[in-house]
């Protein structure tokens, strides 16, 4: 027997008894079986135009959420239609919260959290397939299958603090900025690596890696600047060049800072504050750092 | 599939799950000085935007940079060789005692009697004498790197350069500072 069959089997199982009591809504309950069967035929929109009369915010009609949720998400299973994924988490969502509010349990709710936690996933590991085919534009597709992520981890599980997974998304994006950053020299990728760090460290202060990833970054830009010197370049664009790079400095410098407070001991920030006091001619504090370095790195 | 197959492919993808779920991927902080680039670029123009003897004009073009290898590897990484006007440069790293004879521009971050020292060597030579962060500019020393305004500048010694016969041009004169 395939698992697809015997899913619809474990629904048709639990509306037996449903059945049976046939309150508070009989005509519910016909529609609700209705549906169930049109969706093993696999006539998924005949199965919801037959329940959908029911979704309102009746909590007893909580169980018609569920199963046009579920049919949703059979019906993407089939089609790869993002639509039906994204309304179907919606709908489930929706059928956990209105059952939350009736305080009591229901046979059906295992397979509404299943069926909501495998679409989760799925957006995640879509949200993970996209930052790793990450091309200029994408981040507002990411970070809104991490939003579909969240809806389906927030529904289970209420009160749940993704900060940290929403911010390795970001640094992640960052990363891919880099990459294309470092193979096409477009200024937007910079600045996204800039503000993807930055969302990252929004949500994680305490991400001594991503202040420190976010301070190179920077400082390697300051340098880049410098790079752009050639035999044409003129003395007054030496100056220029100068003055766009210390401003890269500067901003590198709170940020290299912001990582040494969060681990004051790990010899590559002390080497990165060296180096950036050292571009900035604060010469005294690049001897200090380097020292400590030094010392870091001997231990 | 075996299972010691199936173990490793679950270990690697575990991995990989791990590697983006932390974003660990430190990107690598950029060591170049970029006060060596901006050194590079004012030899370059100390080179190509003055004017020397007559008598200066045979033979190659030299820059000797004294005890500062990093200097060296840097212009010749950025800016190779280029000629400077007629002439094909020659660029020389000059170690402890080597003589800076016969040198166009001549590079050192000596300071003091160790300054002094080249600078006798040198004489009144037309040779221009390059150095970086002198409290004031000594006598023979025809350019100064300073920090000025938190960039990387020059002051320029107009009477040593005429000393030496070397003809600084206008822009390199337009562009020194002052202390």
């Amino acid at each position: 027997m395939g698992r697809n069959a015997l899913r619809w089997m474990t629904i048709c199982l639990w509306m037996v008894p449903a059945l049976g009591q046939a309150q508070p809504g009989a005509e519910l309950d016909r529609d609700v079986q209705r549906a169930i069967m049109l969706g093993k035929a696999g006539e998924f929109a005949r199965g919801l135009d037959v329940v959908e009369v029911h979704l309102d915010e009746d909590v007893r009609h909580a169980e018609a959420w569920f199963i046009s949720g579920f049919l949703l998400k059979e019906w993407y299973k089939q089609s790869d239609n993002l639509a039906h994924r994204q309304e179907a988490m919606q709908r489930l969502a929706r059928s956990l919260t209105l059952q939350a509010t009736q305080g009591r349990s229901s046979e059906w709710l295992p397979q509404a959290r299943q069926a909501l936690g495998f679409l989760g996933d799925d957006c995640y590991d879509d949200a993970v397939a996209a930052v790793n085919t990450f091309q200029t534009g994408d981040e507002a597709k990411v970070l809104v299958l991490v939003d579909q992520y969240e809806l389906a981890v927030q529904a289970l599980n209420p009160g749940t603090n993704l900060s940290a997974e929403r911010a390795a998304f970001h640094k992640n994006i960052a990363h891919a900025h880099a990459t294309l950053y470092a193979a096409t020299s477009d200024e937007v990728h910079f600045e996204g690596i800039q503000t993807s760090y930055r969302e990252a460290i929004a949500l994680t202060p305490d991400d001594a890696t991503a202040w420190y990833n976010l301070a190179v970054h920077v400082y390697n830009r300051g340098v880049g600047v410098m790079k752009e010197l050639g035999l044409e370049t003129s003395l007054g664009e030496i100056i220029e060049k100068q003055q766009a790079s210390r401003a890269h400095f500067s901003e590198a410098l709170p940020a290299f800072e912001s990582a040494l407070e969060l681990q004051p001991g790990r010899a590559e920030i002390l080497l990165g504050l060296a180096t950036v006091h050292h571009a900035l001619h604060n010469h005294a504090e690049r001897d200090r750092h380097h020292a400590a370095w030094k010392n870091a790195r001997g231990r | 599939m075996k299972r010691g197959t199936l173990w490793l492919t679950l270990g690697a993808l575990a991995a990989a799950f791990w590697a983006f779920r932390t974003g660990q991927q430190d990107p690598k902080l950029d060591t170049t000085d970029p006060h060596l680039l901006t050194t590079a670029q004012y030899l370059y123009h100390f080179a190509k935007d003055n004017d020397w003897p007559a008598a200066s004009k045979q033979g190659p073009f030299v820059i000797g940079v004294k005890d500062n290898p990093a200097l060296v590897r840097i212009f010749a990484e950025n800016y190779g060789t280029p000629p400077i006007g007629d002439q094909p440069l020659l660029l020389e790293e000059l170690e402890d005692e080597e003589a800076a004879e016969g040198m166009h521009i001549f590079y050192t971050d000596a300071k003091g009697d160790a300054l002094q020292a080249e600078l006798n060597g040198i004489g009144s030579s037309p040779t221009l004498v390059m150095t970086r962060g002198l409290e004031a500019l000594s006598k023979g020393v025809t350019v100064n790197l300073i920090v000025h305004e938190g960039l990387l500048r020059y002051e320029l010694n107009q009477q040593d350069a005429d000393r030496r016969g070397v003809l600084v041009g206008n822009r390199i004169t337009s562009w020194a500072v002052t202390r």
